[in-house]
This record gives structure tokens, sequence and C-alpha cells, in this order.
């Protein structure tokens, strides 16, 4: 489904630079409509990000683009520019990612695990974005996960288990500067 | 050859590189071809990738009008601030697929989307808002009200071959917006847009999903404007919310190959013109 199903010597082909997990990388002679997940399974070697729907409906495939989850096999990858794409294996280096994950086993969210890469990583998005989320921004952010093992209660317990493992770390310092410098309305646009 | 790929930087460029090729597609999010292309159904001669033209994703005032770009995905119209100033499409936004759409889908796209659940379109049919439609020989503004909403698909009527949406005008308006959707089977969804001003009496209510655009219920809002206290903006009636669904379904006549399907989608219609209004007089 994801691949072009059809005459390879006429389809039109493009070659491109793709910024994937901090490096650079070359992609060669591909047709134009290779989607994101693609590319990053079969043409990088990075099979984290799952293949399941086609149609951005199952989430499976869902990675960081520019730091904000997306779903993989609705991104055209020719045309992403310089746009930054981090996996499923990147994110696995960060120790925020270890929390989300072992939330995510202790709430019992993890049984087929066919959905969980997507889930941690629209997890991983939504807890760098908002470090405390309340239960409608966390179901929001998990809106694009039908788990249909588990069901989508376990994994909003895990984000907000993971959430508050880690938020005592900060509370003391930002407590500090609300006192010195109130947050300013507005912003810049 | 004709370059593939071509990723402008600017709106100039993106509007000559679809003037040169009226084949190629342009991409924003994706999230409208992308679907397309995985299922094979369609094989992009060449693509106008948007990535770089960072005008599309801006935003302004102009006088009485908010000018939204094409490029806005529909998680940034949900943010706070967009919201303040076009309520019903934040609302239409909040309600689109899921967080990953919403962080890659854009208005413009959405505007084009060959489906019938281009659910911006009835809400800019309420505001009686305009798209810009740019080529290399000027603007163009066309008001999705005033399209033939029932003649067929409404990406042709609106778009010129070789021309590229850059945005939206939409008037800034006091009063309440509302928009409610509702599934319908086969993955179909009903939406409507209400927007009513009671200072000024004024309603308006656009209906899509039913057609292939957005159908406005010219008679029924007239109607429901006379309801209406000029005093107090309230409805003289509990039963008018009501009575406004089945006008308004009277008159959208929604369209499916079976009587059956014909006569639920009827309903839905009537429901959500009715919780509409319910929503914005209260009651």
């Amino acid at each position: 489904m994801s691949g072009p199903g059809f005459d390879f010597d006429a389809a039109p082909t493009t070659s491109y630079v793709l910024r994937v997990n901090g490096e650079a990388r070359l992609i060669e002679n591909a047709w134009i409509g290779e989607n994101l997940l693609y590319v990053l399974r079969e043409r990088l070697g990075l099979p984290g990000a799952k293949d399941g729907c086609g149609q951005g409906v199952c989430g499976t495939c869902t990675v960081h683009l520019d730091g904000v989850a997306v779903s993989a096999c609705l991104v055209a990858a020719a045309t992403l520019g310089d746009r930054e794409v981090r996996t499923i294996e990147d994110l696995d280096n960060d120790p925020e990612t270890a929390e989300v994950q072992r939330a995510l086993v202790e709430s019992g969210a993890v049984q087929c695990g066919y959905c969980v890469p997507g889930v941690v990583a629209s997890a991983c998005a939504l807890l760098a974005r908002e470090s405390e989320p309340g239960e409608v921004e966390i179901r929001r952010a998990l809106d694009g996960h039908p788990c249909r093992c588990a069901g989508p209660h376990p994994m909003v317990d895990a984000v907000r288990a993971a959430a508050r493992r880690r938020a005592p770390r900060e509370t003391h310092s930002t407590m500090m500067f609300n006192v010195i410098a109130p947050p300013v309305a507005g912003g810049t646009e | 050859m004709d370059a593939t790929i071509l990723m402008p930087l600017s709106l100039d460029e993106a509007v000559d590189a679809l003037a040169r090729d009226p084949r190629a597609l342009p991409v924003a999010g994706g999230t409208d071809l992308m679907p397309r292309v995985n299922a094979g159904t369609v094989r992009p001669p060449a693509l106008v990738g948007l990535a770089k033209v960072a005008d599309l994703r801006r935003w302004g005032y102009e006088g009485d009008f908010v000018m939204l770009g094409a490029g806005l995905t529909w998680a940034r119209l949900a943010d706070a601030d967009l919201a303040s100033l076009v309520p019903a499409l934040a609302a239409a936004a909040n309600e689109v697929g899921t967080a990953q759409v919403r962080a890659m889908g854009t208005l413009g796209g959405n505007i084009l989307s060959r489906a019938r659940a281009a659910d911006s379109l009835p809400v800019l049919a309420a505001l009686e808002a305009t798209v810009s439609c740019r080529s290399p020989g000027g603007v163009r503004e066309v008001a999705p009200h005033l399209l033939a909403p029932k003649a067929g698909v409404i990406a042709e009527q609106l778009l010129r071959p070789g021309e590229l949406i850059t945005g939206v005008r939409v008037p800034l308006l006091r009063g309440v917006q509302e928009f409610v959707k509702a599934p319908v089977g086969g993955g179909r969804d009903l939406t409507l847009a209400l927007v009513a001003g009671p200072v000024v009496g004024d309603v308006r209510c656009a209906v899509g999903g039913a057609h292939p655009g957005p159908v406005r219920a010219f008679e029924a809002e007239q109607w429901l404007a006379g309801r209406m206290d000029p005093r107090t903006g309230r409805l003289s009636d509990a039963r008018d919310a009501a009575d406004f669904g089945r006008l308004v379904a009277d008159e959208v006549r929604p369209d499916a190959e079976q009587r059956a399907a014909r006569a639920h989608l009827r309903h839905v219609v009537a429901v959500c013109a009715r919780r509409a209004v319910q929503r914005a007089f209260g009651g």
C-alpha cells in the first residue's frame, strides 16, 4: 500500500536530502509519491514506525516532525524540505521516553504492541509541549491512536502518571520564577 | 525533462510553478492528497511543495476582516487567539480527524478537498468569507456561499487550473458562531455552521456533507431572524429551534442514492440545526 505498485520505469522520480534523527540522509531516484513512512522503513531501515492503514486513521506510523506528532503515511517525503524528522528509534534515547514506556507497561496499556511506538511518539510530543497536561488535553493528543486491545483509558492513565513523575523536578524553580517575573499576556506571532 | 518536485520559496514562485505545469499538484500538509496516492487512485506527475512558502502561514487584520493564510493548520486555527476571532472555524478545527491530521492538514487543502468532508466550507459559507485564488495574472476572490453547491465538484467551481489558494478573507462578526458535526455512516459526516448576530437580527446557516458543496438555507435564516426579539436577541418561542431544524432540512434536501438514506440525512440536518440554535440562543 505504501510503495509504488505500478510501472516503476514510467514513474516520475527525484533525489533529495531528508533530515532524519539529526542526520542528513540522501534519498536517490525515489518516486515522488512515496510517503515518509515508506522512505523511513524501506529506504532508511527504520522500521519503528508501523504501516497500518495508509490513510492516516490508525496512528501506528506516528513520528515527530519539528517536534510535533504527525502521521508519516500522510507526509509526501520529497516535499519536506529542511523539516526535521524524529522517529521512535531516536526518541528511544531520551530518558523521558523511557518514563512514558514504563508508565504504559505499568498501566496495562501494552498488549499486542503494534500501536505502541506511535502512542509513545504522541505522548512524548505532548509532554514536551505541556509538562502537566489535563485529561482533555491527553485524550485529544491521543485521539489518533484507536488501540483495540487495551482501549484508550490505560494509555491516558499512563501519560498522566508519566507527567506526574516528571513534574516535581521543576515545580520549585518554576514557582520561584513566577514570583520574580509573572508571565506576560499575549505573545509574538 | 521537467522538474518533478519544485520547492518554491515565495507565493510568486509557487504560482509561477503551477502556471508552468498545470498538471503539478500543490502539496502543503498532504493529509488530503496522500491517502489517495497511497491507495493508488492518484499518480502525481509532479509536485509543488509549499513547505517553504512562509507567506501561506501568516494571518493578519485587514480593516473589518481577518486574512487567514491557506497554509495555517487545523491545530493553529484552534489556538486561542484565532479561536477568539473566528470561533466557528476553531470549533470545526477541533473536530477534524486526529491530532496527527490536525497538526498537518491546512485550511487551503481542506477547501480543495475532493471529499464532501470539507469541514471549512460550511463555516466559510455561513461567515460569507471569500477565498483568494492567485495566478500569475493576479488574485481572484471567490465566495463559497455564491457557488452552485448541488451542481458538482466544488473545487472545480472554485479554482481554475494553475491557480493557488493563498488565503481566506473572513469578516470579523459580533454575535454567536456555532458548528455542529454528526457522523452519518460510511465514514461521512454532516456539518452545519450557524452564525447569528442577535443585535442586528441576522442569521446565517450553511450545511456541509449533504451536497458536493456547502448549502445555505436562506429562507430558514430569514424565518429565524424574524422570530428574534430585536431588543433582547432571544427567540419568541421555545419551539422555534425545532421548527428551524425542519425548515433547514426542507430547504437543503440532502442528496443520497437511497431513499432511506435521504430520509436519515434529512433527520440529521434537522437535529444539527436545532442543536445549533439551542446552543446559540439557549434553551
